[in-house]
């Protein structure tokens, strides 16, 4: 697999998502190992999912301690930063 | 977060003993390694192990007289160590096991959010967490049911009214906006938070 066939696959996100058959997840982990962009793609949306799950577990925690409780419901679709 | 091209002269500096580049080979490929076993539903410790042996093994591959054959791609190389050792490990692990379901080897979920935890810093969280909160409301709910409730996919779409492709726009937007705070300091990230697209 090429970085233009990673494009055209929607590679990373599908990666991410378990979508693609086990063929193409070897050719796709053969290529981002070696591309550079893939790569960062790879690890960004893989740390972005795997922090997601922890601020969402967090709020669970303690559901008062954060005002700015991302999964939550927010009438208005405020842009939610106050800061 | 960054991004990173390998060459002769990277490769050949562990070789040499130099602390430095062994030490950003292990950061560099350890996530991606981590990300890679554990879409193969490992346990934690057993990510751990593998990723061991894989560095171990490379690093004794560039120490050794030649080194690797081609430095430009270093990165398929490590892959293909790895995959070795995935094998092997595997192998062991069924030899010895009988194929049982109650005696297959699951990973404890706390133990992997025990983990994760470790990984992820409270500046990451941070990000992540004013990146959900400028989404919409539904964007935000269909990431949690797809990765802290960990529906099935088709099921999220009909209760969602989308298509599949819409998971993975969500997820190609995220990503770009969560690269986008890596390109900045971090005090003009926050500040780019209300400017969001998503």
């Amino acid at each position: 697999m090429d970085h233009q066939e990673a494009l055209r696959l929607q590679a990373v996100e599908k990666y991410l998502l378990d979508e693609l058959t086990t063929e193409l997840r070897q050719q796709f982990e053969e290529h981002y190992f070696d591309c550079p962009e893939c790569a960062t793609g790879v690890k960004a949306l893989g740390t972005f999912v795997t922090a997601s799950r922890l601020v969402s577990s967090d709020e669970e925690r303690s559901p008062k301690v954060s005002p700015h409780a991302a999964w939550a419901e927010r009438p208005g679709g405020s842009t939610g930063c106050n800061q | 977060m960054e991004f990173f091209a390998f060459d002769k002269s990277y490769v050949d500096r562990p070789g040499d003993g130099e602390p430095s580049t062994e030490q950003h080979f292990v950061a560099y490929f350890g996530q991606i390694l981590g990300i890679m076993l554990r879409a193969r539903y490992l346990s934690p410790e057993r990510v751990d192990d593998i990723r061991q042996e894989t560095f171990a093994r490379v690093l004794a591959t560039l120490r050794r007289d030649g080194g690797i054959r081609q430095p430009e791609r270093f990165g398929a190389f490590v892959n293909a160590v790895c995959k070795n050792v995935l094998r092997e490990n595997m192998w062991h692990l069924y030899r010895n096991q009988a194929l049982q379901l109650d005696q297959l080897e699951l990973p404890d979920p706390n133990k992997i959010v025990d983990l994760e935890r470790e990984l992820i810093s409270q500046e990451t969280k941070e990000k992540v967490r004013r990146i959900l909160a400028e989404m919409k409301p539904r964007d935000r709910e269909l990431l949690r049911a797809l990765f802290l409730e960990e529906k099935d996919k088709d099921e999220i779409c009909r209760e969602f009214g989308v298509e599949r492709e819409y998971l993975r726009v969500l997820l190609y937007r995220a990503m770009v906006r969560f690269r986008s705070t890596f390109d900045l300091p971090a005090a003009n990230a926050v500040g780019r938070t209300s400017g969001g697209a998503m």
